[in-house]
């Protein structure tokens, strides 16, 4: 089964001894037979998003397995076309944003412009959630412009608000990092589809074992779990 | 390699589970290679702790694989002693004890009534196993203090302080008497490999927190973690069968 590694980040995590470089990220994809990845330096989250985005360029070009996310720190943001117009330019597939360790909240002025401003280029966000409430939120911000998001960090707590979410509006999608329930995958194939789940691990940050295990165990069809672990990223970012 | 959970549960959740009948429970051994599984009762820890150590006593009688923790509240002192020596003095399957604290039943980890009820436990019942809830720092130290004051007790911290893991083993290591269970939502890359070295695999147990964690989940840290297969085998099995006599 291929598979495509939504999740994933590089550089240095500040907040605790953690060796999140980007050979350790190479290191788990080839032992774990990750053939691509999603992702971007943390230096674009923590401390500047446009020294970051150039960063995770940079290692993109070193490294064609790994497929380039752009950030932005919407602390710093109140409406610059030009930086949304650079990055897709730049070929950067998606955009994360991270309110969970920037401290924003998602009902900010900021946040909507910026989804106003990704509507014509169809740029697929993926956000972390923030808590009971933060989904619904999202949806109402990006759900009627029809802008592809993906949902990260959603864990049991928020399984029920993903759920009524994803019924209501179909480009949101969850990353299955947080997947961490007996029968998640079984209860969201069935009530919203398999195309609407995309494999991540949070690698190197988490293991990447228990995410995968909950997949490759779940009672899906081999072809469900296929579009999980990388049809239905591969279709999104058209890649 | 062969796997037992110390940490399991039995009951419904109020999230979105519905693997929670013993069917499920069975069909997530098999799958994980669990031979044996310690459930307690997520009624009885949520709610009415007497109906939901019947209703567990009663679902596991014919399962052999299948044990159980004694959830006692000690917002209930007179009633919770009745069930100790209701299931502990007459029913093999009852292993131990299952404590909370905070949350569901809104008394710290060494309240007046945990302390009354291992008293008469570390009395009645010496060597026992009671298995606590651990989700902070401050719950680690709470089960140090109480690991202290009762030395012929063996206590396991459950989720092995959640999110302030590493501080939370590095005070209660000193206490011989506490073995860390691993299970929980944080599942951080160097986890058990820290915790191995910190307080040493024989000190470590699996469990899983089915039916509210899919065992996949937890057995994947074991999984990816390096450190060496004896010590894994110590980590998902071992420890397990010398902790309980299984």
């Amino acid at each position: 089964m291929e598979i495509i590694d939504a999740n994933t980040v590089f550089g240095v995590w500040p907040r605790k001894e953690l060796d999140i470089s980007i050979n350790n990220l190479l290191k788990i994809m080839h032992e774990n037979k990750v053939e691509k990845a999603l992702s971007l330096s943390m230096k674009g989250v923590f401390y500047d998003y446009e020294e970051g985005n150039a960063e995770t360029l940079k290692a993109c070009r070193e490294h064609p397995e790994i497929i380039p996310v752009a950030t932005c720190d919407l602390r710093k943001y109140w409406g610059d076309k030009r930086f949304i117009k650079a990055i897709v330019e730049n070929g950067f597939k998606a955009l994360r944003l991270f309110p969970d360790l920037q401290n924003w909240p998602i009902n900010y002025e900021p946040f909507e412009i910026l989804c106003e401003n990704l509507i014509p280029y169809r740029l697929p966000i993926i956000i972390s959630v923030t808590g009971m409430g933060s989904i619904t939120a999202i949806s109402r911000i990006c759900g009627p412009g029809e802008i592809p998001v993906i949902l990260t960090g959603a864990g049991y707590g928020l399984f029920a608000e993903a759920i009524a979410v994803m019924k209501k509006y179909p480009g949101i999608y969850l990353e299955t990092a947080c997947m961490d329930t007996p029968d998640g995958f079984e209860i969201f194939v069935r009530e919203v589809g398999a195309t609407r789940l995309i494999f991540g691990s949070y690698s190197p940050i988490n293991y990447f074992r228990p995410s995968f295990a909950c997949l490759e165990k779940a009672d899906l069809k081999d072809e469900e779990k296929s579009l999980i672990a990388s049809g239905n990223i591969k279709k999104l970012l058209r890649i | 390699m062969k796997v037992i959970d110390v940490h399991a549960h039995y009951g419904k959740w109020f999230f979105p589970i519905e693997a929670d009948s013993v069917e499920a429970i069975l069909r997530m051994m098999k799958k994980n290679n669990i031979e044996k599984a310690i459930l307690s009762s997520s009624l009885a820890i949520i709610y009415d702790f007497q109906q939901g150590n019947k209703q567990i006593a009663s679902a596991i009688r014919d399962y052999p694989h299948l044990y159980a923790y004694l959830f006692l509240n000690p917002n209930y002192m007179r009633e919770s002693l009745v069930e100790m020596d209701r299931y502990l003095s007459e029913n093999s399957k009852f292993v131990g004890l299952k404590l909370y604290s905070n949350g569901y039943i809104e008394q710290p980890l060494n309240c007046a009534g945990h302390r009354k009820l291992l008293e008469v436990l570390q009395k009645k019942y010496p060597h026992s196993i009671v298995l606590f809830h651990c989700y902070t720092y401050a719950s680690a130290l709470e089960l140090l203090e109480l690991a202290r004051d009762f030395p012929e007790l063996n206590f396991i911290m459950g989720h092995m302080g959640g999110g302030e893991w590493r501080r939370a083993i590095g005070v209660a290591g000193e206490a011989k008497n506490i073995y860390f269970e691993i299970c929980s939502g944080i599942i951080v890359q160097g986890k058990i490999e820290v915790s191995v070295a910190e307080v040493g695999a024989e000190r470590i147990v699996f469990g899983s927190d089915m039916t509210l964690l899919n065992p996949a989940w937890i057995l994947g840290m074991v999984e990816s973690a390096e450190i060496s297969e004896g010590e894994k085998n110590l980590i998902l099995y071992g420890n397990a069968i010398r902790l309980f006599h299984f």
